[in-house]
């Protein structure tokens, strides 16, 4: 259970990175203000701070969602040394995956290599624009991730506990005081480097390819009637949203990745971030609504019911992969009754996101303060529900 | 005064290349404070890639790049101060209207006569509908006022007359002959000839990243722009990449 504070954790980060990266790094204002003799230090700190008010809701929804995870946190971890127990005799690899430090330090150590072949086809300072973000998760990853405890922490550890968990603010607060120098040195001439970024993928580009989009050969076997609204959509998210759907493109890689393992709890957390999958798409169909351009409201017929389904078969289609890959790594990995709880549990979950973002969508503009509460508190009971099943 | 410190724009020994493309080759480039320089080419010439590195838009591979004397990348901000700019694609707030757009334009330059430059922009009367609603001409002047705005010392525009109605044109061109006129320096790319002839005292040819011709324009009779580019063109074959 811890693992999945872990994963929400990085999830959150991961928004507030590539949140930041929109807003300071591809935002208008760069494109705007990089020709004025402006004081970067003040763009960029309004720049978090608009940020940070934007997104301050992160934290206590993935609270909420966190709470019975904590309340039943004890209990959780006897199960999981209970299962621990039940694994087949100790085995090297396992052994090394276990010990945390050394596991933690290995994975970062294979990942250097890695992290090296693309940074080397790009100059320095665009390699640290693009990785950053990256890194940043790894890192808060990393300082997340605790060895399991089989018994009750006892009071100096819990007041640890919420020194940890009171850290990122002390480090946001500390951070402050190099942004100043960071901004002044790198901000202006960063928009240099996004343009040598764009020159360089203009040059590879294909034109043919621009006016294409993430899954639009799917409309030609739609029904007639489907196929404007769903092109529409499709077009729409893949320019205005596509963090979404990357981000469940990110959850179905997770998925799998949490899913191939022999660990009792592996098929659990493939089916939560399946969930969390569906229910991110979800909140991006809430958007699409929600920021459609007026002149397509006067230029295509109403909606209606075919452009309700349309949008339906999208978000379907946006959110399949993180249940697909999560139950497949499930079945493959440890056979196909385990993966059950992982199909049962995305595919209600996706089912209720798409019905919750359609209607919540209705509302435009105030759609999504409606959709994430109910998104959570749907979200936890049909983790809730799965765990019970399973046990 | 030394000829250096008279000198607005100075791009040094420039070189810009994008993998194995060659934008710019070798560039020298030095307008001296007080002219109106034309820099004319073909599509894909460089003229863009020179503009943006004087806008600290674009980094040289080799070579520096000077705004009245400060190195563009060295200092960006001060380089900034000095310039006022007008890229192909101006990028502006498009929900604010031209007057708020203006006005936090002449906050961030800390100086700036809004009303003047509504007026003659030509967008009096347009000043208060926010700027997504204007034709692709009122946002060329709308870019246009903004960097003129705070009269910096050097404007640099690239293909800052396309798509405005010949009196607008003509208007511009008034405007960028009067800052000149008060000791302001002008570098204006185009394609169109007519307007280098017209407006600029000196011109440079541009063809495959390379200057291929710098003349000054009282020294050409009429048409002997075209002719001398056709001719230099011609002299100039692309090089292999």
């Amino acid at each position: 259970m811890g693992s999945i504070s872990l994963w929400i954790a990085i999830l959150v980060v991961s928004v507030l990175s590539l949140d930041v990266f929109s807003r300071l790094i591809r935002g208008v204002d760069r494109d705007v203000l990089s020709l004025l003799p402006i004081d970067p230090a003040r763009v960029v700190r309004a720049l978090l701070l608009q940020t940070a008010v934007a997104r301050w809701w992160l934290v206590p929804c993935a609270g909420i969602v966190l709470l019975p995870v904590a309340t039943g946190r004890r209990r959780a971890v006897g199960r999981a040394a209970g299962a621990r127990r039940r694994l087949p005799g100790p085995r090297p690899h396992r052994q090394r995956r276990r010990a945390p430090a050394g596991h933690r330090g290995g994975r970062v150590q294979a990942l250097r290599p890695a992290a090296r072949r693309p940074a080397r086809r790009n100059p320095r300072p665009q390699a640290a624009f693009l990785y950053a973000p990256g890194l940043l998760v790894l890192a808060v990853g990393r300082s997340s991730a605790s060895p399991p405890t089989r018994c009750p922490p006892p009071p100096r550890a819990r007041s640890l506990a919420w020194a940890r968990l009171l850290s990122p603010a002390a480090a946001a607060v500390a951070a402050g005081a190099f942004v100043p120098g960071l901004a002044r040195r790198a901000y202006l001439r960063g928009t240099a480097v996004v343009s040598e970024i764009d020159a360089r993928y203009a040059a590879l580009e294909d034109p043919r390819e621009a006016g294409r989009v993430y899954l639009d050969w799917v409309v030609r076997f739609l029904p007639a009637p489907l196929r404007t609204f769903a092109l529409d959509d499709l077009r729409h998210g893949w320019r205005a949203r596509r963090s979404f759907v990357t981000g469940a493109w990110l959850l179905a890689v997770a998925a799998a990745a949490v899913g191939w393992t022999e660990r009792a709890d592996g098929p659990l957390r493939a089916a939560a971030l399946a969930v969390a999958g569906a229910f991110v798409v979800g909140a991006g169909g809430v958007l699409l609504a929600a920021d459609e351009p007026p002149f397509l409201r006067a230029w295509l017929p109403p909606r209606g019911a075919p452009g309700a389904l349309a949008r339906a078969v999208v978000l379907v289609l946006w959110g399949l992969p993180p249940v697909v890959l999560g139950a497949l790594a499930v079945w493959l990995r440890v056979g196909a009754p385990a993966s059950h709880p992982v199909w049962l549990a995305g595919g209600a979950a996706l089912a209720v996101a798409v019905g919750l973002s359609l209607g919540a969508g209705r509302l435009r503009q105030r759609g999504l303060v409606v959709y994430t509460p109910v998104a959570a508190v749907v979200g936890v009971a049909l983790l809730a529900w799965t765990v019970v099943g399973g046990t | 005064m030394t000829e250096s410190a008279t000198e607005a724009i100075a791009l040094q020994g420039v070189r810009k290349t994008y993998g194995r493309v060659v934008a710019v080759e070798h560039v020298d480039l030095r307008v001296q404070a007080g002219s109106f320089v034309g820099l004319i080419g073909h599509n894909g010439a460089g003229k863009s890639t020179c503009l943006k590195m004087l806008m600290g838009l674009v980094h040289p591979t080799e070579g520096a790049v000077r705004i009245d004397g400060v190195d563009v990348n060295a200092d960006p901000v001060a380089a900034r101060r000095r310039l006022g700019a007008v890229p192909e694609e101006p990028s502006l707030y498009e929900w604010l209207s031209a007057r708020e757009f203006l006005e936090f334009v002449a906050a961030v330059r800390g100086e700036g006569d809004v009303a003047g430059a509504l007026e003659v922009a030509g967008l009096g009367a347009d000043a208060e509908r926010p700027i997504r609603e204007y034709s692709q001409g009122m946002r060329r002047r709308t870019a246009l006022a903004a960097a003129m705005l705070g009269k910096p010392p050097v404007l640099v525009l690239d293909e800052a007359l396309n798509g405005l109605d010949p009196p607008a044109a003509a208007r511009i061109k008034e405007l960028l002959r009067a800052h000149v006129d008060d000791g302001g320096t002008v570098l204006l790319s185009t394609h169109v000839v007519e307007t280098v002839e017209r407006a600029a005292d000196r011109v440079v040819l541009l063809a495959h990243g390379r200057v291929i011709g710098d003349e000054r324009t009282a020294d050409l009779g009429a048409g002997g722009l075209e002719r001398l580019f056709v001719e230099r063109l011609q002299r100039e074959p692309p090089p292999a990449q």
